[in-house]
């Protein structure tokens, strides 16, 4: 450094928004791109081909805030046959002896300070590609569009529903 | 403070990459984050286990044994009951066992085994309590769905199975 003259202070801010955008940049590629999961689950398959209901798996969703994933002894209704020896249910076989959850990757994300209960919203029957879109066309599921506030008062708007604060900021 | 940076950087070779961290922390965010809500892992423990002898307020989930057959179904035959049967049956149901409960559902297929025939003359002479001992617990082929379906659901279950049937197969005494 000794040879060089102190950065400018140009230099600092330029140095700083370049930090700021090539974060921003990187968010940006890593939220709105399928992510990978541990294993290979296709909503296509599933929900697409075999025409599982969403609530098969998800039924928590119809009960409480979490639509909820099942556990991985629950995969075996079907896949103790169905898919056998195939590499993504040899990975779940290895799961279930070894007793280890699946570390499946978050995909759909709320803002901060909202607590959401799919219940009331199975309850009215709003469908579920209303907020996670066409699943069953997706091979790796991705956050079709961001559920910011102006979408959910819109939507609670459109349906009569309350649009009070404390209905999600409690 | 750019100018206190700048002093900063001039005394130390390090600051540039300590600034440039510090600012893609306060960037990207550091420490718990709201919108993680509150949602069970799997294998995590809901709640810690009861002591021994605790008895269940409300719902429960008793696997019955041998006792299946003299259960009675809790929900009477309503409209609306039967609706939210209809509706259970064919989330749960219909994937393996058909639309109508032939056993000519679309998984049928992929698992390889000869799937029940709901309005058949087999489940027609099972009790309520004994069909939801199957949903629960399974049978043969069957894995039993008492983790993905609550008991009380399956229970609306039961009164949609028995509404087929009689679609099929009027009660004798009725053309």
């Amino acid at each position: 450094m000794r040879g060089l003259s102190p950065p400018s202070t140009l230099g600092l801010v330029l140095a700083f928004a370049a930090v700021v955008l090539a974060a921003g940049l990187a968010w940006f590629l890593l939220s709105s791109r399928p992510t990978p999961q541990p294993i290979a689950f296709s909503h296509r398959l599933h929900a697409g081909q075999y025409q599982l209901d969403c609530l098969f798996c998800h039924g928590n969703a119809a009960r409480g805030a979490a639509a909820s994933i099942p556990a991985v002894r629950d995969c075996y209704v079907c896949h103790w046959s169905v898919g056998e020896g195939r590499p993504e249910i040899v990975k779940l076989e290895r799961l279930v002896e070894e007793g280890l959850p699946i570390r499946w990757r978050k995909i759909v994300r709320l803002p901060e300070h909202v607590q959401f209960s799919h219940e009331p919203h199975v309850r009215r029957g709003i469908e579920c590609a209303v907020c996670h879109g066409q699943v069953e066309e997706m091979e790796m599921t991705h956050q079709i569009r961001e559920l910011k506030m102006g979408v959910c008062v819109e939507c609670h708007w459109e349906n009569r529903a309350s649009s009070d604060c404390l209905v999600c900021h409690h | 403070m750019i100018e206190m940076l700048a002093a900063l950087n001039r005394r130390g070779r390090f600051a540039v990459p300590l600034i440039a961290g510090f600012a893609a922390l306060a960037v990207t965010g550091c420490g718990p984050q709201m919108e993680d809500q509150p949602s069970l892992e799997t294998y995590e423990e809901a709640m810690p286990p009861m002591p021994a002898g605790t008895i269940a307020r409300s719902g429960g989930d008793p696997l019955p044994g041998d006792g299946a057959a003299a259960l009675r179904n809790p929900f009477p035959t309503t409209r609306e009951y039967l609706a939210r049967g209809a509706a259970l049956f064919a989330i749960y149901c219909t994937p393996c066992h058909g639309a109508g409960g032939r056993g000519d559902g679309l998984v049928a297929g992929p698992l390889g085994v000869e799937v029940r025939d709901l309005t058949g003359e087999h489940v027609a002479a099972l009790t309520d309590g004994e069909i939801f001992r199957t949903i629960s617990a399974g049978n043969g082929a069957m894995l039993g769905l008492r983790g993905l379906i609550a008991p009380e659901e399956r229970w609306l279950i039961v009164l949609e199975v028995r509404a087929r049937q009689a679609a099929v197969a009027p009660p004798s005494g009725q053309p």
